[in-house]
């Protein structure tokens, strides 16, 4: 078919028969393109709000996986409404269901979510950096640019397969408390941070993946402080929330799950492309950015501007494209560890 | 007494369709002049590179191949600007410049306005079309942005019952026409599409061929030249294996990457057919237009007939020269808007 055959009546050259039809099209067309210049021009959407554009695949057989869901909300309801001899004079009434006053009588024990055989669906990813923080720099590449445009690829790839948001889609200033607020509003079930290091001189480059947790490496530290630098939206007042964050055991292991899931998929796919390339292994230190999470967080240390043979790989699309892939593949290879068929088949 | 006075003329008017593409951008203008440039443009990295070149910009084929003396972009990612980069929003900007340039002959005097149809891929957000008026204004006198495939089905006067399958470098554009402005509901943008294609068939092959030396720019050139889907081959090309030129036979890898459109097809295709009045979705299923670059992988159309078999049959045609399909449509389309339509989307100055 070439564009001078038409799947109309009228020859091509000649005035087409439905003249008055195309005339309310182009109307609806120049109607559409006159809402366009109702917000003024540069102004962006609200950070994370983008709109996931493929439907969903639903298969029947994923209900399997909500039915322990199903059993323990049941018995839960069945325990919620059995008469309580005395119950708490606090106690809130909820939609006619008398909720009894929690006490804890020591610290939490930590739970396997393997119990909770539930899919990861929503993923927020995190540029690093942004607007007036430009991260670290070398030879004309900022760290804030590379996140961003690794972030836009690892999107590309995710989102087949799950519901992808990004704390900041341009080069702009976001919060750190900001970021973790857009992926606890959108019930993210994996946050995912993208930075770029800076190694001290004589390092070789190498990869690395964090999970929130204290350390007491004074290099770790710094690094921290340098990606903490930036931590506007937070104040004196919160820090006691931070230090219950750093120790907070429910969502530590399965970022460390996360991070090992990560760190070993950047490593062995970007060794492919710098046989020098270190694995710098999977540590914790405190990331303000990962403390007001609520799902499992990660901060990945994806490259090294400090490593000018690295800049110049930093150059190449397909390096970028490579990085992306690695994390596309880690994050996957993390989702279904938590699917019972993976463990069903060892997989 | 009538008193005369010199009015200023009106400049004349040039009506123009213009694709901008991942990959490939290109022109299609009332006087006839049709032109397509490579999706490039690349500045000098530094002062000596500037003095070999001799030039501030280069944009298309010359970009690409003077690449390791440029800071080169591909600023349509995915058939959208990136986001976050002036750079980009600059190099759209010279790729438009460009085509206008190759469109306008130079020295024509008066400069005439241009009223231009851009398409844009099918689910382009607001912010990114916001963007791109932005970029325009200045270039063109009046700017209507509308959705690759509903420029497409313009031109080709297939407004009706017609579903346009527009598969492209970085995007894939699926569009069912109804004889209605198409909704957002009428059309899906797929991230699978030719650049995906040239990922896989690379990494298929460095799987394969662990030794071999093979860029993304060889695999890309490959698949334009050999691709296939179901049986097709053999594919034997030249490449570097510890650095003496080597035959391998890369049939395997290049039907599995080129297949690896089709499920995604086929199951976007279905969906959006199911969405169609059922009394109308038979017309649609007997009216596939397949286009794009990509869309001329041998037996494409044929495997999409196919899965249309699942509801019934249906039937796909392909277009045969898909470089100015999209910007012949928006030709067409700019050249049946009225006059005081294009004043109403004119840009804040009315000017260039």
């Amino acid at each position: 078919m070439t564009p001078g055959e038409r799947n109309g009546s009228s020859p091509p050259g000649s005035k087409p028969a439905g003249q008055h039809f195309k005339r309310s099209l182009i109307e609806a067309a120049v109607r559409d393109n006159e809402a366009l210049g109702a917000r003024p021009f540069g102004s962006r959407d609200e950070p994370g709000a983008r709109r996931v554009r493929r439907p969903r695949r639903f298969s029947p057989w994923s209900l399997l996986l909500l039915l322990p869901v199903a059993a323990a909300a049941a018995l839960g309801y069945l325990e919620l409404n059995r008469p309580e001899p005395d119950p708490a004079p606090e106690a809130a009434v909820n939609g006619g269901l008398q909720i009894p006053e929690i006490r804890f009588t020591g610290p939490p024990e930590a739970v396997d979510v393997s119990v909770f055989p539930l899919p990861i669906q929503r993923i927020v990813l995190d540029p690093g950096h942004g607007g007036s923080s430009p991260g670290t720099a070398a030879g004309g590449l900022t760290e804030k640019a590379l996140a961003l445009d690794i972030a836009y690829r690892l999107r590309n790839l995710l989102d087949d397969r799950f519901r992808v948001a990004m704390t900041r889609e341009a080069d702009m200033n976001v919060a750190l408390d900001h970021r973790t607020l857009i992926a606890n509003r959108a019930g993210a079930d994996v946050f995912v941070s993208i930075h770029v290091n800076w190694l001290p001189a004589n390092r070789a480059c190498g990869v690395e993946t964090y999970y929130l947790g204290p350390t007491d490496d004074p290099e770790l530290s710094a690094l921290a402080e340098r990606e903490n630098s930036e931590a506007q939206g937070y104040s004196l007042g919160d820090l006691p929330r931070f230090l219950e964050g750093l120790y907070a055991q429910a969502r530590q292991d399965d970022s460390r799950a996360l991070a090992t899931a990560i760190q070993e998929s950047l490593y062995r796919r970007l060794r492919a492309e710098n046989p020098e390339l270190r694995n710098r292994g999977v540590k914790s230190a405190p990331f303000v950015v990962l403390i007001g999470a609520e799902m499992p967080a990660i901060l990945a240390e994806v490259s090294c501007l400090s490593d000018a043979k690295e800049v110049e790989r930093l150059r190449d699309e397909n390096y970028l494209q490579a990085i992306a892939e690695a994390l596309d593949a880690g994050i996957q290879s993390f989702a279904e560890s938590l699917l019972p068929a993976a463990k069903l088949t060892g997989a | 007494m009538t008193t005369l006075t010199a009015a200023t003329p009106e400049p004349p008017v040039l009506k123009v369709g213009i694709d901008l593409g991942t990959s490939r951008s290109s022109i299609s203008a009332a006087n006839g002049e049709r032109h397509m440039v490579r999706s490039y443009v690349g500045w000098p990295r530094d002062m000596v590179a500037r003095k070999v070149l001799q030039r501030d910009v280069l944009v298309g084929i010359e970009a690409l191949e003077k690449r390791p003396m440029l800071d080169l972009r591909r600023p349509l990612e995915r058939g959208l600007i990136k986001e976050g980069s002036a750079r980009d929003e600059q190099a759209v900007r010279e790729i438009v410049r460009r085509l206008l340039e190759l469109a306008v002959p130079a020295g024509r005097n008066p400069k005439p306005a241009i009223h231009a149809v851009v398409g844009v891929p099918a689910e382009t957000l607001r912010v990114n079309r916001q963007n791109l008026r932005r970029i325009l204004d200045g270039q063109v006198a009046s700017t209507m942005i509308v959705s690759e495939p509903f420029a497409v089905a313009y031109g080709l006067d297939a407004l009706v019952h017609t579903m346009v399958v527009d598969i492209g470098a970085g995007t894939t554009d699926l569009c069912v026409l109804m004889g209605r402005f198409p909704t957002e509901s009428d059309q899906r943008t797929l991230t699978v599409a030719g650049d995906a294609v040239d990922h896989h068939l690379h990494a298929r092959i460095q799987e394969r061929f662990p030794d071999a030396s093979v860029s993304i720019h060889m695999a890309r050139s490959w698949k334009e030249k050999y691709s296939f889907v179901g049986g097709g081959g053999p594919v034997v090309v030249d490449a570097p294996v510890s650095g003496r030129p080597t035959r391998i036979d890369i049939t395997e890898p290049m039907r599995t990457a080129c297949e690896s459109l089709v499920e995604p097809l086929r199951e976007t295709m279905l969906d959006l057919i199911a969405r169609v009045e059922p009394e109308y979705q038979g017309r649609v299923r007997n009216n596939v237009i397949l286009t794009g670059g990509s869309g001329l992988i041998r037996g494409l159309g044929a495997a999409l007939q196919n899965a249309l078999g699942e509801l019934g049959g249906g039937r796909v045609r392909v277009v045969k020269d898909p470089v100015f399909v999209g910007s012949d449509g928006g030709l067409t389309l700019a050249n049946d808007v009225r006059d005081e339509d294009w004043l109403r989307l004119a840009g804040p100055r009315g000017d260039q």
